[in-house]
């Protein structure tokens, strides 16, 4: 398997990728002398994927299927894959997002070991109709849990008023109806459609013999699923929001908000520049050292610090800021004011460059952890991009980029606000 | 340890980390003090009158992080400033600690008192803060419990503060008591990553100079126990219950057993392959996740699990007789795989460096000097017999559930 070495000088990390030919995609950080070693494997499945391709005509699946199959992936006729990681010291979990699905180990011994579980588990799906049934409740409980959470209900309400059809306005859990809903032919349909072995990367970081671990990888997948990864198929969405406001209540204290922006076309997917490019724009509007932050906390308007978030996949994209305060009608006016400011008035050069290296500060810092790293190089990977091309990404970033993201796109007609108030 | 400063030399890392830890030993009113004085100290000073001067000011040195929070550690309550900067090349952090220095001995003070709008505003956040701790449930949960099994002293007192304290505190007061811990409470100073020891020592020497070393005892106190379990429950809106059981052995971190019970606690219900996880969840469907864990400096075992309102009594039953069962058939597979996690647990702090302080803070309160090696050996070397000893030692004490309505 050969692969390709990239280093970054100013940042002294290096990242071992392997090319085309060698058929997994995988990318290995070394990091000397870090006891912690972290492998996982990404399939670029996620809880959006739910209409695609099969043999010609559109397969649905319920809503809730990727997160399901990443459930039961951990099931074995011997038992649970987490004894097994267990026995070996390793720490296994996993995750469904929107485009993909994680399953990842971290370990301080038996490294190769461990990796070869993970493959074997992934690569040997063990449904049946009895743990199939059994996982139900399970899975319901899970989505219970979610339920009670507000900043989750902010959030899916959201989603919902601002797609009409996209699969992501769905709760990546599904719901308790579409679960019941879910089967054994169901699983291994999908899972055959989209755990293949183009549809993946396996990604490590930690103290490790790159070379090594590339051949005991390519080894173990060997004979995996070779068949072309099914296209998904989304429904029409058109570019306008479905309504302006959602108000929700739920037994907490403090009312919690979303403001998001649907954005167009041209952010469906964006690359790395593009968003970093938006984290930047979004942290000198509204983060902790800008104008519009220190006004509302001055007033004690807002007391925490807005999260902000910019997420772009197949067909959709969006800008998102959360937080917490009384009125929050009143804040997204604020926002999108201070949209329609920045577009008339631009961004001050000295705010920008101190912005910028604080960002780039942040993204060398995320270097210190083995599991940062990991969870970046995934996030990277959905982009076919690694993290040695991150630091010169974002040190292109020019202010008029950032200026020229933020012009389109950006308006009260696409804006939509969330709310989850406490009980009268 | 009689020095001005711990340090942990590394160029392991991108960053250089400082903490600085002023230990207090507070009165119930006093916990809100320390509570509201952290606030403070995390948004101004008279350098950097304003939060977003102190942002600024920060986003100026790279993006460096800076903090300042209330932890337990046991008894004690820990005032903690943190500030990690970049930090590859070696460097004597003059930039950081003349930063934390105006934080810590320049506060933003008219006519000895907090400047009033600062500390209005503050006052509020913290309000706020107290009130919407409810909001997370499963921690609420867990802080109750505690509460509940030590009352309002020491461990059982909440770091973020209580209502009625924290609305009487006056400016001036606050100022008062912010001189008193200032002149009285002993401070540690710890620094890690790939810096010049001799030049920072100078620079303290200079600087920090009446940081006096001031002893601090770590005071075993006898444990209390309960013959019959307290059990509270609380009503709120929400479809899943919360609930947390708490455990009290006696056993602090100072203490070799402390080693046993971690080990007892992973095996009882540390992972998803774990004695509560198989007989609560997989075999009872009672619950979503369950799961037990230690606060290591008071030997308490704790379960939280979130559960369906009606599967109260069942949880309660099937977690005591999980452990009651345990005691006398923890296999040899179980022990193996519960050391690897522990040792697992310890080793990963090598590659943090706010979890490598966090280590050195910890020595310093229980006043011994264990590597992260050295305790890797105590797992390794922990026998059967000593965990289950340790077992014998765990006595139920309270139960806290957040019940759905009906």
């Amino acid at each position: 398997m050969s692969s390709v070495l990239k280093k970054n000088s100013v940042i002294k990390e290096k990242i071992f990728i392997s090319d085309k030919e060698s058929g997994i995609k995988c990318y290995l950080i070394p990091k000397k002398d870090y006891v912690n070693k972290e492998c996982a494997i990404v399939f670029f499945y996620g809880a959006n994927d739910m209409n695609f391709y099969d043999n010609g005509k559109i397969y649905n699946s319920q809503s809730g299927t990727a997160h399901f199959i990443e459930h039961k992936l951990f099931a074995n006729p011997e038992g649970d894959v987490f004894t097994l990681f267990s026995k070996n010291g390793a720490s296994a979990n996993a995750f469904t997002d929107f485009e993909k699905t994680v399953y990842y180990f971290n370990c301080s011994e038996n490294f190769y070991d461990n990796v070869k579980i993970l493959i074997n588990m992934v690569k040997t799906p063990y449904f049946t109709n009895e743990n199939v049934e059994s996982e139900k409740s399970i899975i319901k409980q899970e989505i219970t849990m979610y339920d009670d959470n507000a900043d989750w209900r902010v959030y899916y309400e959201m989603l919902n008023i601002m797609y009409h059809n996209h699969s992501i306005k769905n709760k990546i859990a599904g719901t308790c109806d579409t679960v019941e809903k879910i089967d054994e032919n169901m699983l291994n349909k999908c899972y055959n459609s989209f755990y293949t072995a183009d549809n993946m990367a396996v990604i490590c970081a930690g103290d490790f013999d790159e070379n090594e671990l590339f051949d005991l990888i390519k080894n173990e997948f060997k004979g995996f699923n070779s068949k072309k990864q099914v296209k998904s198929v989304y429904d029409d969405e058109p570019c306008d929001i479905v309504q302006k406001y959602s108000m929700v209540q739920m037994d907490i204290k403090e009312t919690v908000f979303s403001v998001g922006f649907k954005l167009p076309k041209s952010f469906f997917e964006s690359d790395l520049k593009t968003s970093f490019a938006l984290k930047i724009g979004g942290d000198i509007l509204f983060g902790e050292s800008s104008e519009f932050y220190e006004n509302l906390y001055n007033k004690g308007i807002l007391k925490e610090s807005l999260g902000i978030d910019f997420v772009s996949g197949k067909e959709f994209a969006f800008f998102v800021i959360t937080g917490k305060c009384e009125n929050p009608e009143d804040i997204a006016e604020l926002i999108a004011e201070k949209f329609k400011q920045v577009q008339r008035n631009g961004l001050s050069s000295e705010v920008f460059e101190r912005i910028k290296e604080k960002h780039k500060g942040r993204f060398i810092r995320g270097l210190n952890s083995v599991d940062a790293i990991v969870i970046a190089q995934i996030n990277f990977a959905v982009k076919n991009t690694d993290i040695s091309e991150v630091y010169d990404a974002i040190s292109d970033i020019d202010i008029n980029f950032v200026s020229g993201v933020l012009n389109k796109g950006f308006d009260s007609k696409n804006m939509v606000l969330s709310v989850v108030k406490p009980l009268e | 340890m009689n020095n001005i400063a711990q340090f942990f030399n590394t160029n392991k890392f991108k960053t250089a980390l400082i903490t600085i830890a002023i230990r207090t030993k507070p009165e119930y009113d006093e916990v809100s003090k320390n509570a509201l004085l952290a606030k403070i100290f995390s948004v101004s000073c008279d350098k950097y009158r304003t939060k977003r001067d102190i942002m600024e000011r920060l986003e100026n040195m790279k993006g460096a992080v800076f903090d300042v929070s209330v932890i337990k550690k046991g008894d004690e309550h820990i005032i903690l400033f943190y500030m990690e900067t970049l930090c590859i090349e070696q460097s004597n952090l003059f930039e950081e600690f003349e930063f934390l220095r105006e934080i810590i001995y320049k506060p933003f003070v008219n006519e000895n008192k907090f400047d009033i709008y600062v500390f209005d505003r503050e006052k509020n956040r913290l309000l706020n803060e107290i009130k919407s701790k409810r909001d997370n449930m499963n921690e609420y949960a867990i802080d109750r419990c505690v509460e509940e099994m030590y009352g309002h002293e020491g461990f059982g007192l909440d770091c973020t503060g209580y209502l009625r304290s924290t609305e009487k505190i006056t400016s001036s007061e606050l100022f008062d008591y912010y001189k008193y811990i200032i002149k009285n409470c002993p401070f540690e100073i710890i620094v890690s990553g790939n810096v010049n020891e001799e030049e920072i020592k100078n620079y303290l020497r200079g600087n920090f100079s009446d940081v006096i070393f001031r002893k601090s005892n770590f005071n075993k106190k006898n444990e209390k126990y309960r013959d019959k379990i307290n059990e509270v429950t609380e009503v709120a809106d929400i479809k899943q219950g919360k609930l947390c059981m708490g455990f009290k052995t006696g056993i602090t971190f100072k203490d070799k057993e402390i080693i046993p019970l971690l080990i007892f606690s992973e095996i009882l219900g540390g992972s998803a392959d774990s004695r509560l996880f198989a007989s609560v969840r997989e075999k009872e469907g009672l619950c979503y996740y369950i799961n037990s864990f230690v606060y290591k400096f008071k030997g308490v075992v704790m379960v939280q699990a979130g559960i369906d309102i009606e599967s109260y009594d069942k949880t309660v039953e099937t977690i005591e007789t999980t452990i009651k069962d345990m005691i006398n058939n923890i296999t040899d597979d179980e022990i193996k795989s519960a050391k690897k996690s522990v040792i697992k647990y310890f080793i990963d702090k090598k590659d943090s460096i706010p979890l490598i302080c966090d280590s050195i803070l910890d020595n310093i309160i229980i006043d011994e000097n264990y590597s992260i090696d050295d305790y890797v050996k105590m797992i390794d070397n922990c026998t059967k017999n000593e965990i289950t000893k340790v077992g014998k030692k765990i006595k139920p004490d309270t139960v806290y559930f957040i019940s759905g309505r009906e």
